[in-house]
């Protein structure tokens, strides 16, 4: 009863104070700032605990999601990532911390009731205008209040903490729950069932996190004949790679509950498949390449298990040769469940690079029988310096 | 558990709905001009008078444009007419030196911040702008149990431009340079009274590996 007294009160004092915000304009920044340039309207002090508005964490606002092991930790960042959870629930706060004596604390990070503040700080205006109310602070501190030391857990929505996806999918979330405390929900301890709120915090939010966040190594292209060096017709141009980074990265995202224990779950890839393509159909590809494709041997009458032969010259100009390193990608979570990552939605997980190549027509190669070719060619090849692992055949005629 | 709610903060909801009913009695739903067609939109008409932006009449030389086809599912529309909503309130804002307010109801958050940053850079009535910025490769990236939504644009304000306004002469770009072109990202909130409206704003300058696409 207390409560709709003051909401109704709140509400006239609401509409007087938004009729005047136009003419107390906080100080803007954003336009002039590097991208994302978010403009930044006036929190209140309380609010500015982490350097991205949120209180302290970097990806993800006002959650406790870690994300270790082969991370890019820009991943998150770009507004094209794909991310099919921006916002959860999670449990963050017991009992003992639904209150503090002087909340909402400018940390926000210490108890439900200085997170309910930090919500509010998410709508500048709004903020800026609760803050107007005579007597609203310590109605709010009194619901809380009235939970501290309670067995139960606060369960908070949080979001990923780049762009405005994540806080889209926030407002929406908390719009959709119509939580008792607006922001947060005080429910008894549980882990999944029935009874746990909307959208909570699972292992399969958390590998999607993990497999948004995985850095799956660069790969650099080696070929032989090396790169610049022209190849011929008829004769093989072997491929390989190195990868700039773990072979088979790994990921984990983890978060603690109020209760002590962790809830994870790890992605894990399988070793690469490395395959060569070509765009033109004058070319017999070599496509058992492993994770590594095949080093040059030095033996240039062997087909190479990974490489590629023209059959043609390049009159058009030199032919491209794209190499691909594929991965297949899965997760695990601590409660045993698991699984993998469809691609769509999911981007392929794998890695491209181009090489080119220039093809010269040998004449005298192509007039004789394909065996005395490859003899020829053998020989010309020992005469040359070889450099097994480098790239660094030459045989320039 | 649920038999709790309304211990509190019914006060907050309380407080949210009531922000979104200050002014009501006077704005009907807030529309741009024209409608929402796949042709490109010349939002504010030449000459003809925005009922939704208080009687607010854009100049015959500025045009703002919306090219890109409003969907055809309801709640996605209604994201698209918001984040429309929220464009032309900024602008009308900007032309009338902050005089016209109605986009202290379309915007709120930094996207708010944005619609004060821009009026306070046209404050003086000696400058204003002039010619066309155009909204083009609109989409909505997802929606969010039904009450939140991310929408990319591409704008292109590379013909909008500030002036004079004595003499129309051109004296810059009517946003910051680096804002030539840019993607712009926005978050759109429903209401507990069920209109939506812009919370949240980032750009990227189409100079930037996150904004190429719309160089």
């Amino acid at each position: 009863m207390r409560t709709r007294l003051l909401t109704s009160i709140t509400v006239t004092a609401l509409c007087a104070a938004v009729a005047g915000l136009g003419q107390s304009a906080p100080a803007l920044a954003g336009l002039g700032q590097s991208a994302p340039a978010l403009a930044q309207g006036g929190l209140p002090a309380a609010r500015h605990a982490g350097a991205a508005g949120g209180p302290a964490f970097s990806h993800f606002a006002y959650s406790q999601v870690q994300v270790t092991g082969d991370v890019n930790p820009g991943a998150l960042g770009s507004p094209a990532a794909y991310t099919p959870a921006p916002c959860w629930v999670e449990p963050r706060f017991t009992g003992s911390n639904s209150y503090h004596a002087g909340d909402p604390q400018p940390s926000a990070t210490g108890d439900a009731d200085s997170y309910w503040w930090w919500f509010v700080g998410q709508e500048p205006a709004l903020a800026g205008v609760l803050g107007r109310i005579q007597g609203l602070k310590q109605a709010v501190n009194k619901v809380f209040k009235a939970r501290q030391g309670g067995a139960g857990w606060w369960w908070v929505p949080s979001w990923i903490n780049a762009g405005v996806s994540g806080y889209a999918c926030a407002w929406g979330l908390v719009h959709r729950l119509n939580w008792s405390a607006q922001y947060l929900e005080y429910l008894m301890p549980q882990r999944g069932g029935p009874a746990t709120p909307g959208h909570p915090i699972d292992g399969q939010i958390l590998a999607d996190l993990a497999r948004a966040e995985l850095a799956l190594p660069a790969i650099k292209i080696f070929t032989n004949p090396a790169a610049g060096k022209p190849s011929d017709v008829n004769l093989p141009v072997w491929v390989w790679v190195d990868y700039a980074g773990p072979r088979q990265p790994t990921d984990t995202a983890s978060v603690p509950l109020p209760d002590g224990t962790t809830l994870s779950a790890t992605v894990t890839t399988s070793p690469p498949q490395v395959s060569v393509a070509v765009s033109t159909s004058a070319a017999h590809l070599y496509n058992n390449c492993g994770a590594t494709g095949s080093r040059y041997t030095g033996n240039a009458t062997a087909a190479p298990p990974c490489g590629v032969t023209f059959l043609a010259p390049s009159t058009g100009g030199p032919y491209p040769i794209t190499v691909t390193a594929r991965w297949t990608v899965r997760w695990s979570d601590s409660t045993g469940e698991s699984g993998t990552f469809a691609s769509p939605p999911w981007p392929v997980p794998a890695q491209t690079g181009t090489t080119t190549v220039t093809v010269r027509e040998i004449q005298a190669i192509n007039e004789m029988a394909p065996d005395r070719a490859q003899t020829m060619t053998a020989r010309r090849f020992a005469a040359g310096p070889a450099s097994p692992g480098r790239g660094g055949r030459d045989h320039a005629w | 558990m649920r038999g709790r709610r309304g211990s509190a903060v019914i006060l907050t909801a309380g407080i949210l709905s009531g922000v979104a009913a200050c002014g009501n009695g006077s704005a009907a739903a807030f529309q741009p001009a024209g409608s929402l067609s796949p042709a490109p939109v010349q939002a504010p008409l030449p000459g003809q008078a925005a009922r939704h932006l208080g009687g607010f009449r854009f100049p015959s030389d500025v045009s703002i444009d919306f090219t890109t086809p409003a969907p055809a599912d309801k709640v996605r529309r209604a994201v698209i007419a918001a984040y429309r909503d929220y464009v032309l309130a900024l602008w009308a804002a900007v032309l009338s030196h902050g005089k016209n307010t109605a986009y202290q109801r379309q915007a709120a958050g930094n996207a708010l911040g944005f619609v004060r940053r821009e009026v306070s850079r046209y404050g003086a009535p000696g400058t204003t702008v002039k010619g066309t910025i155009t909204y083009h490769d609109t989409r909505i990236a997802g929606v969010y149990f039904g009450a939140g939504a991310d929408v990319f644009t591409c704008v292109d304000a590379s013909a909008f431009h500030r002036v004079n306004a004595q003499t129309g002469a051109t004296v810059g770009p009517a946003l910051p340079a680096r804002l030539t072109r840019y993607l712009e990202n926005v978050a759109v909130g429903k209401r507990s009274d069920g209109t939506w409206f812009v919370n949240r704003l980032a750009t990227y300058p189409a100079s930037t590996t996150q904004g190429a696409m719309c160089r």
